[in-house]
């Protein structure tokens, strides 16, 4: 869907049709060349002050995109602007305006300390000198990292790292910040933390896209978000408005054993079925079946699953979850 | 965590137009860059350890040979041959090395030009190489009874001083490939014992085929090197020294054009970040 | 778990495997220099640069015959691949984060190290052939033919010694991160010690005797013997020596490994970086 015109340049983030593809070669003497195309025609368009999240799986091209914003890779083709500032034309403008925090434990200079590692970022960022002392307690402060300044990196934990990731993000004070992931790999404690930070700063007036795959985390703390896969926008709306559009759905959850692969191409072609996922688990497969509301699935459920043994059978109301399985499967 | 809210600060950024912030932002990435060394054995082993063998070998050689040149001339070279090393492989390890932790990104992003990002990263690396200088004349005095005594000390300093920083920015010119390609100890390795051969550090140029000469004029090893010798064992180093700073001079505009364009070739290839 | 259970028969074919296709596997991960656009630049262009600046070097200074650093260079730049291949052999899985991984398989440790020598070894090999092939073109450099035979056994039995080598030096890197400062100090040392450029007997007394237990020393000797038109059978125990050495260095690049893996454990080092 291609976001409404703002002449004056109204949104703080603006990608139009985005295209980016990736040259890989494989071979040694004889090059053969491949391309990948990560991202095809990706439009969006975040008012100043939101929450963005763009959401998807693994290798959608959310990080792709957030790359492209960051000025890290240039476009193959489409336009990319924030503050109104074009990525590829004025790179500068746009770095100046922009924070970056990525998920992970890499970025950091694991050997230095904590504040060596700010510091050097602070002159690049051109923060006055004598500001830069107070700045670096400040954000240290508010990442909860005050006391830990002189240690080295290396000896810090994953949410340490995550911290001090967002703390370089802060440090020149940004309108527009990126997350990419921000709370991967780090405990639900601290991932809370991590929110309630994000949560803050837009509250605070800041712009912000973040992207992730954990649902509940759009869920919470987005005031809109984009469903992404295989390069393109398949959804966008509140979370309320993605939830809706699977609200007339009844979703049922079955747990089974070793449920044979004719068996679940039956299921799909029930009436009234909209989609199936499975999801493996240690012994058993779990099926959540989607299907229109008032399709009267469990009995004819139990019918094709005659001679597999059954643990349980369910019920439930939809969730954002259920909103992008179907979202990201159907795509 | 606490709260946001209050961390916007009136007056966070300097002010200053840009120019002026430059030699902040060099200088912030040389001190920042020493730090990173003082952490590393490789460096300390390419500048200290490296130099003293080449040294040891030119300078039994010597001994041994026919003895038509001073030691000291041996010592100069060997020294130079370190900063040298210490420039190709501490600069192509150090954004090798700041590729795959993930930092080269962030340096990129932040609105500095990437070519003071990298001045400061290569003048930190030719600074290293000064003890390589340092500690082959003080082996070529202590284990060799090389005679070091320098006829200028004055302008030998100065130099010093030129040589570092000539090639230091030629290693900013090398660093902008550094930049683009992942295997740049590829380029390091081929290029270490090439520039030690032709710029006559150890091997007098004379005794090389003249189609080497022009290659090493344009290098300033050649003239740091002579510069040196001449202060130190008398002679006119205001000559090589001119010529050591017009090369420097043409490397930075060379350097400053070349990392424009790579910074734009590493967006396009997505190079940045180590796959 | 009776089905993945190996039988003995079964077990000497997984020992060949892990030996053989795992060592392969492996160099070709972790020693990147052997892709095209490493290997030209490094492990052929640097050699040959070598050989010619310290020609040129002999030259300038009075010393030596061209044969004396062109033998002793070309087999020494052997160890490149002896002692930097090893290391990055055991290093780079550090650097990849794949050390972990590696030592909690059940892999013979004997057939998981030692594999990854062979192909270490060959690619010493191939560059000393080149250096060899190179300063005959370039230098006009021409042993007697009859040396040849000698000289290409010399050149094996040198890169097997110096692969020993560099796995001593490998083992080093389960313990410490800076493993390539301690290859480089020893690849670097070699230079000067092993009599590549400076004749032994020009050492100091020290030097001298830690020459006799390094590899290369006893190799460029050998090489050199044959080189200028001496007879295999005055070559044989400077190869033997050279073999011994060789031999040496992989026992105890081998018990050094057990123990850091040991310390490795207690002391959680694997996957700092």
């Amino acid at each position: 869907m291609p976001p409404p015109a703002h002449p004056g340049g109204g949104a703080a983030i603006e990608v139009q049709d985005l295209r980016r593809t990736y040259r890989t070669s494989t071979g040694t003497f004889r090059r053969h060349r491949v391309d990948i195309e990560a991202v095809r025609g990706l439009s969006l368009c975040v008012p100043p002050g939101q929450l963005f999240g763009l959401l998807g799986p693994n290798g959608a091209g959310k990080t792709t995109t957030i790359r492209v914003l960051c000025t890290l890779l240039l476009p193959t083709s489409g336009t990319v602007r924030v503050l109104g500032h074009d990525v590829v034309r004025e790179p500068k403008a746009v770095r100046r305006q922009i924070g970056y925090v990525f998920g992970g434990d890499r970025g950091l200079y694991d050997r230095l300390n904590a504040v060596d590692n700010l510091r050097y970022f602070a002159d690049l960022y051109a923060i006055e000198p004598r500001l830069q002392r107070r700045r670096i307690e400040e954000v240290m402060e508010l990442v909860g990292l005050r006391g830990r300044e002189r240690e080295r990196v290396e000896g810090f934990s994953r949410g340490m790292r995550q911290r001090l990731h967002l703390a370089r993000g802060l440090l020149h004070d940004p309108p527009v910040l990126f997350f990419d992931e921000p709370t991967i790999g780090v405990d639900p404690v601290g991932a809370r933390e991590v929110r309630q930070v994000v949560s803050e700063l837009a509250r605070a007036g800041k712009t912000i896209l973040l992207t992730t795959h954990y649902m509940f985390e759009a869920d919470s703390i987005c005031q809109r978000v984009a469903v992404i896969s295989k390069g393109k926008i398949v959804a966008e709306g509140t979370p309320q408005e993605l939830k809706s559009a699977v609200a007339a759905r009844t979703v049922v959850e079955v747990e089974a054993y070793g449920v044979p692969e004719q068996t679940l191409g039956r299921i799909r072609e029930l009436a009234g079925v909209e989609s199936l996922a499975v999801e493996v688990r240690e012994q058993s497969q779990l099926l959540t079946i989607q299907a229109q509301e008032g399709a009267q699935l469990t009995a004819r459920l139990l019918q094709l699953l005659e001679g597999v043994r059954v643990e349980r059978v369910a019920n439930r109301e939809p969730t954002l979850e259920d909103a992008y399985v179907s979202l990201v499967t159907s795509g | 965590m606490s709260a946001a809210q209050r961390v916007p600060a009136q007056g966070l950024f300097r002010t200053l137009p840009a120019p002026l912030t430059w030699p902040r932002i060099t200088l912030s990435g040389w001190w920042f860059q020493l730090k990173m060394q003082a952490q590393s054995g490789f460096l300390i082993m390419t500048a200290l350890v490296q130099p003293l063998i080449f040294a040891s070998i030119a300078m039994a050689d010597q001994q041994a040979g026919n003895r038509t040149l001073p030691l000291l001339y041996y010592a100069l070279g060997a020294g130079i041959m370190g900063i040298w090393s210490t420039v190709v492989f501490g600069c192509g390890g150090a954004l090798s090395w700041q590729r795959h932790q993930g930092t080269l990104e962030p340096l990129v992003m932040a609105p500095a030009p990437l070519v003071l990002v990298l001045l400061g990263i290569t003048l930190g690396t030719a600074t290293v190489g000064l003890y390589s200088m340092s500690a082959t004349l003080f082996w070529g005095w202590a284990v060799f009874h090389a005679h070091v005594d320098i006829a200028d000390p004055g302008a030998f300093c100065l130099a010093a001083l030129a040589t570092v920083v000539a090639l230091g920015l030629l290693g900013l010119v090398m660093g902008s490939s550094f930049v683009l390609y992942r295997n740049s100890s590829a380029i390091s390795n081929a290029i270490e014992y090439p520039v030690w051969l032709i710029t006559g550090l150890l091997v007098p140029l004379s005794l090389l085929p003249g189609w080497t000469h022009p290659l090493a004029y344009i290098l300033a090893p050649t003239w740091g090197v002579q510069a040196l010798r001449s202060a130190a064992l008398g002679g006119d180093p205001w000559l090589p020294l001119l010529w050591c700073l017009v090369a420097s001079l043409g490397y930075l505009l060379l350097g400053v054009f070349l990392v424009a364009n790579v910074e734009r070739l590493a967006r396009q290839r997505a190079s940045l970040n180590w796959q | 778990m009776s089905q993945l259970e190996l039988g003995l028969p079964r077990r000497t074919h997984h020992f060949l495997r892990v030996f053989f296709v795992g060592g392969l596997i492996s160099y070709r991960a972790l020693f990147y220099w052997i892709t095209p656009w490493m290997y030209v630049p490094t492990m052929l262009a640097a050699p040959l640069f070598q050989i010619l600046f310290f020609v040129y070097l002999g030259r300038s200074a009075g010393v030596g015959s061209m044969a004396f650093f062109v033998v002793g260079n070309s087999i020494q730049i052997c160890s490149m691949s002896g002692i930097y291949g090893m290391t990055m052999a055991i290093a780079n899985e550090r650097f990849f984060q794949t050390l972990s991984p590696l030592l909690a398989s059940p892999a013979n440790r004997v057939a998981l190290f030692l594999g990854r020598g062979l192909p270490v070894l060959v690619s010493g090999v191939q560059t000393t052939v080149f250096g060899f092939l190179a300063s005959a073109l370039i230098l006009g450099f021409r042993p007697p033919a009859n040396s040849l035979p000698g000289l290409c056994l010399t050149v094996v039995v040198t890169a097997a010694s110096c692969t020993g080598f560099g796995m001593a030096l490998g083992s080093f890197g389960l313990r410490t991160r800076d493993v390539f400062l301690i290859s480089n100090i020893a690849y670097f040392a070699m230079l000067l010690i092993c009599g590549v450029e400076v004749p032994l007997q020009r050492l100091p007394g020290v030097l001298q005797g830690l020459a006799q237990v390094l590899p290369l020393t006893h190799g460029i000797a050998a090489g050199r013997l044959l080189a200028g038109g001496g007879p295999l059978s005055r070559a044989l125990p400077d190869i033997g020596l050279e073999l011994l050495v060789g031999a040496f260095w992989a026992t105890a690049a081998f018990l050094l490994f057990l123990l850091f893996e040991h310390e490795g454990r207690r002391s959680g080092a694997f996957d700092r970086l």
